[in-house]
């Protein structure tokens, strides 16, 4: 007879210290036979650094780790008894049969899906050094086919959206036998229906005997899918709750130790003028199909939201590229109003449109936002470095403390007050960089020693933290953020929205591109979707229900409902 | 680019310093045996004179240390040169030939054309022949720096590749200038071998020795060290640095931050050669007989990649690492003087620390072990304590039981 309860993966008393910092402290878990066990804690919680070391990354500093090395073998097999064992490195780890799907993929781009998954286990032509990419392909195929992960086996990873990079990713860890999945936030940047799919397959997964950790920091995701939750807030162990027993609020509570916001105020505002309108913007090859973006047109008032909605991969990024001039365009136009004038922003370089008072949130803070090498205040700067001595007074103004103009009452009378202020005007303004630091980490909490703190050094939920303080921080007139609270905890989020709500309430037009549609219809004035670089519909929420927005989201214009779609574009405003 | 990054990424400085003394006593020690391995084979080998007039001569001689310092000068030069791309994620192996360049084009200027088209009394002015001859040498070097710039910037093209290549052009472009009597009009055409150099520069361009002790060692020392902390400033205080450092760590944020990825590869590029050219025109106007002759700047542009590598591109540990390099110059230049040994053991010695340096790797290992010892050490006192307390408690418990 088989214990349902039998554990196959133990954890006792694990600690992990990084210099002074707790990462964790004697976290004791199991893991069962054929169980989804969700671990759900806030960003810094510790949740990544239990699952490096339970993938052989790290090594704890306290505490045993079990294994039941008969279920590892086959988990078909009954009984079975914990051994204590040593996670010396990944490559162990694996060998044992622990699989982990990584928040950020491990996978070569340049690489097809069949030669990224059979990598490390290759085939081979008898008796030869040739590989056999064949019996490659179907050995994949029949994994996928097994397993329900449908994928084409010839497409390059750099194609794929991220949703089938995660599948590969999936994949890649059964095609080596995982018997235990470790899921590190897997819905991170996944849709309502691309979860849905993801869901599918850890139930499968489920069905045909793995065992699945599931990290997030969601909570709805856990609720839906797992038989136990863990939870755990700062590198504590706070205890474990059944997904069908529990509220929503209550585990809320557990995981953030508060109550959650769940509402943001959202003001009426009077007028609103245009900021920005993009006029049939297209990217990419000439031909219709092979188009990135085709024939784009949206307008961006003041005191608005524009959320975009859209799968992954669906054009968003180039469109937020087309518009900052990161990437070249086709055709069409990009105008932004300025005192009533008409600019045309096609010519003009990101400098210029910066300048023009645009905030730029990039999608991948570690790609294009940050510098992991430069500290916390090197950070900051980044964007506010190109101000004249002017503008640094300006913004030093806005940051309190008047600014001390002691050079403007002494009169350039000789050489060395003159070598002076040109030593003045070439050095750094450290002591503004540092005002604008302080503030950007006071107003969002951002949790690190001090402004010298190397950004490698913090957390990935701080990390975010400090780049929408930044970009927040420049008094922008438009926003474009891409994914603004990608892998942030609730508490941040919440943090997050409010701002970005109090600077639509001020008069600030937010482009909001994000791949979380609760985001965008919890934020959102006005949403367009975009489906193969196109807006396939747009409109307000009165217009759009959230299941039309799903279905448009999925399948583009192919639908019967088209009547959505039509001459949105210009749909008025109702307010809120 | 995996490589710059490898190099550039920062390390606590205690580390970065500890590894590269703990290299230079693994090299010495790694090559105290190959000494004996040469001596095995047959070759005349005299350890105690080689340490004598190798290691401790040249510490304790006035005249080695001036002589080592003159070494280190254009070193100081070329390695802030690589360092300086380095930081915007280039590689600049052209620092050959953008000093080569620096040197025979202040050579030019400051024995034939300065001369020939400025007034009298400015060609005897040493202020304007040094500050103008120092100024067409950066330029020089500055042009070559430029080139790859450009072709990085607005074709893609590799810096390694055109770097290397810029080298060959520099070197038959020297030839071109100054290798024939029979063409070119800036050779010297009073001495016999001058189908190779220039004639001696003006000698108000002329860097005189500032001791008795040294024939090299002249203000153009003073001059790198003036350097160093310029480009220290610059790189860590200024916009500009600051711009440079953003490009080299991330290209990426720091063009959706504004900055002009291309203008700053452009610019640090020619810097970089201006500075390995500054340094070129510096040796040429403090070396005798004021003159640039081919081949004469041997191979210290190579030497800078070395320098900066050990230094790990910081401005300020550029200094120690060329005066390191410096002192085994100095110390070869020793054994081969006073000594009937081979002075080329010296620069196994300089191999060896390039190797330690660049796979940190191994002195890493060796520090570990020291510290791992004293912490193993510790930890098996703990235990031993513990196990003492446990049978301690085991006893009181039997005790307790058998009440």
């Amino acid at each position: 007879m088989q214990d349902p309860h039998h554990p196959i993966l133990r954890l006792e008393g694990i600690s992990k210290f990084f210099g002074n910092f707790v990462a964790l402290n004697r976290v004791s878990l199991e893991v069962r036979k054929g169980e989804v066990l969700a671990i759900l804690g806030e960003n810094g919680a510790g949740k990544s650094t239990l699952m490096k070391i339970l993938s052989g990354l790290h090594q704890p500093d306290e505490g045993r780790i079990f294994i039941n090395t008969t279920w590892f073998n086959d988990p078909k097999s009954e009984g079975g008894e914990l051994k204590e064992i040593m996670l010396q490195n990944p490559r162990f780890a694996m060998k044992i049969g622990i699989g982990m799907v990584y928040q950020h993929f491990q996978l070569v781009e340049p690489l097809s899906v069949v030669e990224n998954i059979m990598l490390g286990n290759e085939f081979h032509i008898k008796n030869t050094p040739l590989l056999d990419m064949k019996k490659a392909h179907e050995e994949i195929k029949k994994i996928s086919e097994l397993y329900g992960l449908k994928i084409d086996t010839k497409a390059i990873i750099e194609d794929l959206p991220v949703g089938l990079k995660q599948r590969v990713e999936i994949l890649k860890q059964l095609f080596k036998d995982a018997n235990l999945l470790i899921l590190d936030e897997p819905t991170a940047v996944l849709t309502p229906i691309e979860v849905e799919e993801l869901f599918k397959t850890i139930k499968r997964l489920k069905e045909l005997g793995k065992a699945i950790i599931f990290i997030s920091h969601k909570l709805k995701e856990p609720i839906a899918i797992a038989d136990r939750i863990v939870v755990i807030r700062r590198g504590e162990y706070i205890g474990e709750v059944l997904p069908d027993k529990v509220k929503y609020e209550e585990l809320a509570e557990m995981v953030v130790g508060k109550r959650v916001l769940q509402q943001v105020d959202r003001a009426k505002i009077g007028t609103h003028e245009p900021l920005i309108s993009v006029q049939n913007l297209n990217m990419g090859d000439e031909t219709l199909e092979k188009r990135i973006l085709k024939d784009i047109s949206f307008e961006l008032k003041s005191g608005e939201i524009l959320g975009v909605a859209g799968v992954q991969g669906n054009g968003q990024s180039e469109l937020v590229h087309a518009l900052m001039g990161l990437d070249k365009i086709e055709s069409g136009d990009i105008h932004i109003f300025e005192d009533g004038k008409k600019e045309n922003l096609l010519e003009k370089d990101t400098l210029h449109r910066l300048k023009m008072g645009i905030a730029y949130i990039p999608e991948d803070r570690n790609e294009e936002g940050l510098i992991s090498q430069f500290q916390i205040k090197e950070n900051i700067w980044l964007g506010f470095h190109d101000t004249s001595q002017e503008e640094q007074d300006h913004i030093g103004e806005e940051f309190g403390q008047p600014i001390e103009k002691a050079s403007e009452n002494e009169e350039i009378n000789d050489i060395l007050t003159h070598l002076r202020h040109t030593y003045n005007s070439l050095k750094l303004p450290l002591e503004l960089i540092n005002r604008i630091t302080n503030y950007v980490m006071k107003q969002f909490d951002v949790r690190a020693g001090s402004t010298d703190d190397f950004m490698s050094s913090l957390s990935g939920g701080n990390q975010q933290k400090v780049l929408v303080g930044r970009e927040l921080a420049k008094y922008p007139k438009i926003v474009i953020a891409s994914q603004p609270t990608r892998g942030v905890d609730v508490g941040v989020m919440e943090k997050i929205h409010e701002s970005l709500i109090d600077m639509r309430n001020n008069g600030v037009g937010i482009l909001l591109v994000s791949s979380d549609l609760d985001e965008v219809l919890k934020l959102s004035d006005r949403i367009i979707v975009m489906y193969e670089g196109e807006i396939v519909a747009s409109g307000d929420l009165q217009s759009l229900s959230v299941l039309e927005i799903s279905k448009f989201m999925t399948k583009g214009k192919d639908q019967d409902q088209i009547k959505v779609d039509t001459d949105l574009k210009t749909v008025e405003m109702e307010g809120n | 680019m995996s490589l710059n990054l490898e190099l550039i990424k920062s390390k606590s400085t205690i580390e970065t310093v500890t590894i590269a003394i703990v290299s230079f006593i693994l090299s010495l020690l790694s090559v105290l045996v190959l000494t004996y391995v040469f001596e095995a084979m047959g070759y005349p080998i005299n350890r105690s004179q080689l340490i004598k007039y190798g290691l401790f001569d040249v510490l304790s001689n006035r005249k080695n240390i001036y002589g080592l310092l003159a070494f280190a000068t254009p070193l100081i030069f070329t390695g802030l040169a690589v360092a300086i791309a380095f930081q915007a994620g280039l590689f600049n192996i052209g620092g050959q030939g953008q000093m080569a360049m620096g040197a025979c084009y202040g050579a030019i200027w400051a024995a034939v054309i300065g001369p020939q088209i400025l007034p009298d009394f400015m060609v005897k002015s040493a202020f304007v022949m040094i500050l103008s001859t120092m100024i067409i040498g950066f330029i020089g070097g500055a042009i070559w720096g430029f080139i790859p710039g450009v072709l990085k910037a607005k074709t893609g093209a590799h810096e390694v590749i055109t770097t290397i290549m810029m080298n060959f052009v520099a070197s038959a472009w020297i030839r071109y200038l100054v290798g024939s009597q029979t063409y070119s009009p800036y050779v010297d055409k009073t001495s016999i071998n001058a189908n190779s150099q220039t004639d001696i520069i003006t000698p108000a361009a002329q860097l005189h020795p500032l001791t008795s002790y040294s024939t090299k060692f002249t203000v153009a020392f003073f001059i790198a060290i003036i350097v160093i902390f310029i480009i220290h400033f610059l790189m860590s205080s200024t916009t500009f640095g600051y711009r440079i450092r953003a490009v080299g760590f991330n290209s990426k944020a720091a063009t959706s931050a504004g900055i002009n990825v291309d203008r700053m590869t452009i610019l640090s590029m020619t810097l970089s050669g201006g500075l390995a050219g500054l340094g070129g025109v510096l040796y040429v106007m403090s070396v005798s007989p004021y003159r640039y002759y081919i081949g004469g700047e041997g191979t210290i542009g190579f030497d800078g990649i070395a320098v900066a590598l050990i230094a790990q591109n910081a401005a300020l540990a550029i200094g120690v690492a060329a005066i390191f390099f410096g002192f085994l110059y100095q110390s070869a230049n020793n054994i081969d003087f006073k000594t009937d040994q081979r002075p080329e053991i010296i620069y196994v010695v300089q191999a060896f620390v390039i190797l330690f340096v660049a796979a940190p790797v191994i002195a890493r290992s060796l520090i570990r072990a020291f510290r791992v010892d004293r912490e193993a050490h510790a930890e098996l006192k703990r235990i031993a304590n513990e196990s003492i307390d446990n049978s301690e408690r085991m006893d009181a418990n039997i005790k307790e039981a058998e009440k």
